[in-house]
């Protein structure tokens, strides 16, 4: 029994060792989420979906705002599925906040798809999909290694962390949390990227998702939550003329109900999207990087302004 | 809490102490630490049936010991009778009720008469069909004077209740697991060592082979319509590997912790794919059902038909296999799936062939070319009648069937995501499996073949290899039925 259980530990201690360096080299190439979580508690956070985690570059509006202080922005921007307003990305967003922080700037990202849910009862809150995601799941959001997160929620098999990190990458997250996608911007292949995402909205998306008072009211406590630790400014980004015509059919009066709470709040609001012909995007959806650093700098000399 | 999640490595390395340290002077502490393992186990997964196992259990431990008491035949037979009703009582109304109430209304509207019938919201209790016919075959056992009827309750209880078998079986006869439990349980290094490296075995086919093939298996079903022929069969192909992976992976685990505990529990698959013929095929798959169906279905039918010759066993079969076909479940896929199987033993009944036992094969490196002919031939009507266990409904089945009979057949087969890793994957696993043919598991004689270096090499690749290439979580197949 005794050589038994000394051949266990010993074969568990080499194979937990091993287990472990493979975690030590998971990174912003493993996935579009992870590297998020490896970061201490943040100062200045950008708040959205997968709109805002492509389209914001935190790094762009800190050669603007923070220069020279020791500052910095960081996205915690997910995806639709993942952080729509709701009670699960609240708590994350709080676990990600340093609290001592009492002057920090938030860029809100707001859009119709965020205030609904596609449950039977879109104000049944038990029942948000992302209570069961990762968001709802990772209680531990500012540790790295974030073993929590790697075996609870790393959707994929792990020798995908060793082959992304040798490999050539479609998908980088950087250290700021902005998700950089590389992608071919012939004009056919997003043409068919635009094809395939409008088909997916109208098929799977437009019929489903509802108007959800919950979700409106969690957007009401993040923009409070935050505005005790600092200032809130909430901006719509801009998508394809078809993509927002959607987005009008969805929820429509979205505007105003954004510029009533913006009011309510007393924070300011941008909506980019008027001039959502001025960008490019990959598919429709989300907006190129190079479209991304533009809108960047327009987002951080308007915040300028307003400060 | 599934043998290949966090929580039950938890319990397994709790249990595994206290059974071994703390337990183990006294066998009835320690059967008693069995039997409270095995209900905690059995109520995490759901505690809201854990009172129906008990039930079930105490209710078959009184009807043992007063058949066995009883002088009286009618009376022997009327404790049976309300045994068997208790067990398939219980069995037909989670399991069964809503599909024949169903198919009943259905037939009476196909000939316009409207049935107004309300299905009840059942919900199936977990490994019913398994501790169920563990109770069935222990009374008509103890009826026919097979076995003593246990009179130690924590030993009958824990026989019930054995969590290792009592999910997903093995369906282990009372005869073997009953004397394992009323005798002292000794640790042996080696015992302890082959499960650790059965349980090893067990989580590469699942984790590795059958729980990646569940993604492209789900990607084909449910598309069906809309890919060529050719990945048709490729998802036929794929699903009876994952069918053999799941189940096969999950018993060797079951036994594999059985053996850390000390027990020898009924071996469960006997490399299925390298049957010669269906015949042989169904020796070697889920063996504990098949025995059991052979036992109290097959034997006392082909008594009573052995008039009819050659047609009384063929029904013999037939009924025999429909049965087996809707143990699986409440679905008429299943009943047709059975029924097949059935039929496809007509041709060995024809030629004689039926029993005719095979020499073991040599341990040699290839098979011969009947020998590897026969075995394609016998994969290839299993994997195609497969599709209707796997097919939510008749409908889906012929569908499905239809799509592969046409001219995309020679079309060249989607390439689905992962296909290529699962190819390699299974293909290793049959080529250790083809090597290790003879043993009880494939890797059960490793320690005579190599120096421990080399050993603990084996074990470790393997390890690793779960940990690298291990497919999202999926249930067992087998925890459905």
């Amino acid at each position: 029994m005794k050589n038994f259980l000394i051949s266990v530990l010993v074969f568990s201690g080499l194979l937990t060792s091993s287990i472990l360096a493979v975690f030590l080299m998971a990174d912003g190439r493993s996935d579009s989420y992870y590297a998020r979580f490896t970061t201490p508690a943040q100062h200045s956070l950008i708040i959205g979906t997968s709109r805002a985690a492509q389209g914001i570059q935190p790094a762009v509006l800190d050669t603007m705002i923070y220069k020279g202080t020791a500052h910095h922005f960081f996205n915690y921007s997910f995806s639709l599925f993942d952080s729509p307003f709701g009670p699960a990305y609240l708590q994350s967003i709080e676990r990600k906040l340093d609290p001592r922080v009492t002057d920090g700037i938030f860029i809100v990202a707001v859009d119709p798809w965020m205030l609904c849910a596609k449950n039977e009862d879109p104000n049944d809150s038990l029942h948000f999909w992302e209570r069961n995601s990762f968001m709802g799941n990772t209680k531990k959001v500012n540790c790295n290694p974030n073993i929590p997160y790697l075996v609870e929620s790393y959707s994929e098999p792990y020798i995908n962390i060793i082959r992304k990190r040798t490999g050539a990458a479609d998908l980088i997250l950087h250290k700021d949390g902005w998700l950089e996608v590389i992608v071919s911007m012939d004009s056919t292949l997003v043409a068919q990227r635009l094809q395939a995402k409008l088909e997916d909205y109208n098929k799977n998306y437009l019929p489903v998702y509802k108007f959800s008072s919950v979700r409106f009211s969690y957007l009401k406590q993040t923009i409070s939550f935050l505005q005790n630790h600092g200032k809130v400014y909430l901006v719509r980004l801009p998508a394809h003329r078809k993509i927002m015509e959607m987005e009008d059919r969805l929820l429509p009066g979205f505007e105003q109900k954004i510029e009533e709470v913006a009011a309510g709040f007393k924070v300011d609001y941008l909506s980019f999207a008027a001039k959502n012909a001025d960008y490019d995007y990959v598919d429709g959806n989300h907006l190129y990087k190079a479209s991304g650093k533009i809108l960047s700098h327009q987002l951080a000399r308007w915040i300028t302004e307003k400060k | 809490m599934i043998f290949n999640s966090i929580p039950f490595a938890g319990f397994f390395v709790i249990f595994f102490l206290l059974y071994w340290f703390v337990f183990n002077r006294n066998i009835k502490l320690q059967n008693g630490l069995i039997l409270a393992g095995s209900y905690f186990f059995y109520a995490w997964w759901d505690w809201r049936f854990l009172a129906l196992l008990v039930g079930s259990s105490l209710l078959n431990y009184l009807l043992g010991i007063w058949i066995a008491r009883s002088t009286s035949e009618k009376k022997r037979n009327g404790l049976l009778y309300l045994g068997l009703l208790q067990g398939l009582g219980g069995l037909i109304f989670f399991k069964y009720y809503n599909f024949f109430l169903t198919s009943f209304a259905h037939a009476f509207s196909e000939i316009n008469i409207e049935l107004e019938m309300s299905t009840l919201n059942i919900i199936l209790p977990l490994g019913i069909s398994f501790y169920t016919f563990r109770t069935i075959s222990y009374l008509l056992d103890v009826h026919k004077n097979k076995i003593k009827p246990s009179t130690d309750w924590v030993v009958f209880f824990s026989y019930v209740g054995f969590f290792p078998s009592l999910i997903s079986g093995p369906i282990d006869k009372a005869k073997l697991l009953i004397p394992q439990l009323e005798n002292k349980r000794e640790f042996s290094n080696r015992e302890a060592s082959t499960g650790l490296r059965q349980i090893l075995w067990g989580l590469f086919k699942k984790l590795v082979i059958a729980d990646n093939c569940s993604d492209i298996t789900n990607h084909i079903f449910n598309n069906y319509p809309t890919l060529p022929a050719s990945t048709l069969v490729l998802g036929a192909l794929f699903y009876t590997i994952q069918l053999y992976a799941d189940f096969s992976g999950y018993s060797d685990m079951a036994i594999g912790f059985a053996r850390l505990l000390g027990f020898n529990i009924t071996k469960n698959f006997n490399y299925p794919f390298f049957a010669q013929n269906i015949a042989d095929y169904w020796r070697r798959w889920h063996i504990s059902l098949t025995a059991w169906l052979t036992e109290y279905v097959f034997t006392p039918l082909s008594i009573k038909f052995r008039d009819y010759g050659k047609a009384g066993l063929a029904l013999a079969i037939i009924i025999n296999f429909t049965i087996c076909g809707l143990w699986h479940g409440a679905n008429w896929t299943f009943v047709l799936y059975g029924f097949l199987h059935g039929c496809y033993f007509i041709p060995l009944i024809i030629k004689g062939t039926l029993n005719k036992k095979r020499k073991k094969g040599a341990a040699t490196l290839l098979p011969g070319f009947a020998e590897f002919g026969n075995m394609v031939a016998t994969f290839i009507v299993v994997m195609f009648t497969n599709i209707l266990f796997r097919s939510d409904s008749i409908v889906q089945a012929t569908d499905y069937f239809g799509y592969i009979f046409s001219m995309s057949i020679f079309s060249l087969p989607v390439l689905i995501n992962k296909a290529g890793t699962v190819i390699v994957f299974s293909a290793s696993m049959f080529f250790v499996e083809w090597l290790g043919r003879n043993q009880n598991f494939a890797l059960e004689t490793l320690e005579h073949r190599f120096p421990k270096p080399a050993r603990w090499a084996i074990y470790y690749g393997l390890a690793m290899l779960i940990f690298l290439f291990a497919g999202k979580d999926q249930q067992f197949i087998y925890v459905q039925f």
